[in-house]
């Protein structure tokens, strides 16, 4: 088996009694593109929160890499070993240019007071964030500020923060809410394109977009994982059509 | 880009010349103890724009910090008068009065100038960081943390009061004979504080534009925006916020310490409740977000503090308060807002405002900006 990159281990998550997480175990593998799914209130987003840090959980471990137990490290701190995170809603400085944006989310050896009181612009940062903006299709669009750019292009440009923090896991949530089609494929092929070398963990609602991206999914359901495995697996699994895929199927009968 | 930052010094260099040459000639001595006065409380005034208008974080409590830097000023005024006092003992008249019979442990040290005017700046500075070090860990926020900053304020000033015989209570530290040996009422000594009060102000013009243009200034706008997202981009921003806070607090002091002599005194009535909000509302009027805005800003306020208390003493407060709502309604980036958008419509009315983005932006003001990418 593959080395892995981050491991829970019977973590529970619980918010005033509601059980977010509930003695879930999970395995994401080094370069490996994870997407998980499940029904709203799944604690998907919750399984994000626990890895960066945002939320502590009650119980149980959270092992990074080798064996870094990151709970109970501090938000910035998780981040300087190596998570990056992307939020469901676009959360970017939109008072700050799209190039100070990335700028800013530049992995540095230090983020300190005092190295940023008396950084001095680089041309091989410069060259870098310049190279992102191509990626992520906001070249021409460098110095206009960012509370400016339509909210695709939010989307993308907070991508883009997560891949200058240069992080070894990319926790993306829902890269794709609100996009047009031709956007979200672009999206995928962005994604696919940095797993490898990095270790993707990726939660998406679009059906479409999970195919065309996923290798392994994990489903969860009530805070636990209900089953794991390629597409096909999964959505063969008759627990999952009923609460998941089967809904979404009911649903879109009614419409 | 170059021309704009050029011309900014230019005016920067004109106004400071206009303070330092200009100004002692043309005012009277009355009329340039006040500007020396507004210029010491402008110096204030950048400090809380460093904390408010540039991270966002509404402090209604820097009377405190300001009120730090006074007394130390203040105490060294008083024991500077030594023997000349009213009743001609090595003792300031207050402590006499309350019955103390030896100085205070805390007030040895003021004898020397060199210790009383460090501490002036040190000591807020210090303060602000505990202070906000405990507040910004326990990720107090908003609102709340500005209701914090104002029991601050409450609970200083009250223990001011109370301890009547070690700070002078409600009457404050007053009478003053000398500063370094310079007799303090006399023209030349004014027109010399008044002098280093333009120069501080400068400096500190000078320390404040290179913080908010340097990455730290795009740090603290960032926490401004989304202080989550800049935690998980790895910086810790508790100590960002300390650092800026610390430094705010710190000009609070120095306001104080050259505020003191040319007033000639401090009282808790300059460092409590509402003079800590005035100190927000300068800001405001001025331009938040903006350090010209907020120089501008304690110059126009207290001007027209002393213009309306001069011929209607008992409708100023009203008055501040109606400036206030005003510019929070209708002119959210105050003075130096409107010019700018005036300046904005005059250079291409061709093109539509820039209303878009002004609009609904009471968070937080456009700051302008150097910028890290040429056009």
């Amino acid at each position: 088996m593959a080395e892995s990159i981050i491991y829970l281990e019977g973590v529970t998550v619980s918010f005033e009694g509601f059980k977010a997480l509930n003695n879930l175990n999970f395995i994401v593998d080094r370069g490996e593109l994870r997407v998980v799914i499940g029904p709203n209130g799944a604690g998907k987003t919750t399984l994000l929160d626990v890895i960066c840090g945002k939320v502590r959980p009650v119980e149980g471990r959270v092992i990074f890499g080798d064996m870094t137990d990151i709970c109970s490290l501090r938000e910035h701190e998780i981040a300087r070993l190596g998570i990056g995170r992307k939020f469901q809603t676009p959360s970017i400085f939109k008072n700050l240019t799209v190039f100070e944006n990335l700028d800013l989310a530049a992995r540095d050896k230090s983020k300190g007071v005092l190295s940023t009181l008396f950084a001095a612009p680089s041309p091989v940062k410069r060259e870098a964030i310049f190279s992102t903006l191509e990626t992520i299709g906001l070249a021409s669009k460098a110095s206009q500020t960012a509370g400016s750019l339509s909210h695709g292009e939010k989307q993308w440009l907070e991508i883009g923060m997560v891949i200058m923090q240069d992080p070894k896991l990319m926790l993306i949530d829902e890269p794709v809410a609100g996009m047009t089609g031709k956007e979200t494929e672009r999206t995928g092929e962005l994604l696919q394109s940095i797993a490898g070398e990095r270790s993707l963990l990726v939660i998406e609602h679009d059906m479409v977009f999970v195919r065309q991206i996923a290798k392994k999914v994990t489903v969860l359901h009530e805070g636990s994982v209900l089953c794991e495995g390629s597409m096909e697996t999964v959505q063969s699994d008759a627990r999952v059509k009923e609460i998941y895929l089967g809904r979404e199927a009911r649903e879109h009968g009614g419409n | 880009m170059k021309t704009r930052v050029a011309n900014e010094w230019l005016v920067f260099a004109v106004l400071l010349a206009v303070l330092l040459l200009a100004a002692p000639n043309a005012l009277s001595p009355f009329r340039l103890n006040l500007l020396g006065k507004f210029l010491a409380l402008a110096i204030l005034a950048l400090g809380i724009d460093l904390i408010w208008g540039y991270t966002g974080i509404l402090s209604l409590g820097h009377g405190v910090f300001f009120g730090l830097g006074g007394y130390c000023m203040a105490m060294y005024l008083k024991l500077a008068v030594g023997t000349a006092g009213t009743y001609m003992v090595a003792l300031p008249d207050f402590m006499v009065w309350n019955g103390l019979k030896a100085l205070p442990w805390f007030w040895k040290p003021m004898y020397h100038f060199w210790i009383a005017i460090p501490l002036a700046v040190l000591l807020p500075a210090l303060c602000g960081a505990i202070f906000g070090f405990l507040t910004f860990r326990s990720r107090v926020q908003g609102v709340y943390f500005s209701i914090i900053t104002q029991a601050m304020a409450l609970v200083a000033s009250l223990l001011l009061i109370g301890q009547q015989p070690y700070t002078g209570g409600t009457n404050g530290i007053t009478d003053f004979n000398d500063i370094l040996g310079f007799p303090i009422a006399a023209k030349k000594t004014q027109t010399g504080l008044y002098i280093v009060t333009v120069l501080c102000l400068a400096a500190c013009y000078v320390l404040c534009r290179w913080i908010v243009r340097s990455k730290f200034g795009r740090v603290l706008a960032a926490i401004r925006d989304a202080e989550n997202r800049v935690r998980f981009l790895a910086y810790d921003t508790v100590m960002f916020k300390v650092f800026v806070f610390s430094i705010s607090a710190a000009l609070a002091g120095l306001a104080g310490a050259l505020f003191v002599p040319q007033v000639g005194i401090i009282s808790p009535s300059n460092i409590g409740v509402v003079p800590s909000i005035e100190m927000a509302i300068w800001v405001a009027v001025g331009g938040r977000g903006t350090l010209s805005g907020a120089v501008l800003g304690a110059v126009l306020v207290n001007a027209a503090k002393s213009a309306f208390s001069e011929s209607f003493p008992d409708f100023w407060l009203y008055f501040l308060g109606l400036l206030f709502i005003g510019v929070v309604l209708f002119f959210p980036e105050g003075c130096v807002g409107i010019f700018l958008r005036a300046r904005e419509r005059f250079r291409r009315p061709a093109k539509k405002s820039p209303g878009a983005e002004l609009k609904s932006e009471m968070e937080k003001p456009v700051p302008q900006r150097a910028g890290g990418v040429s056009r």
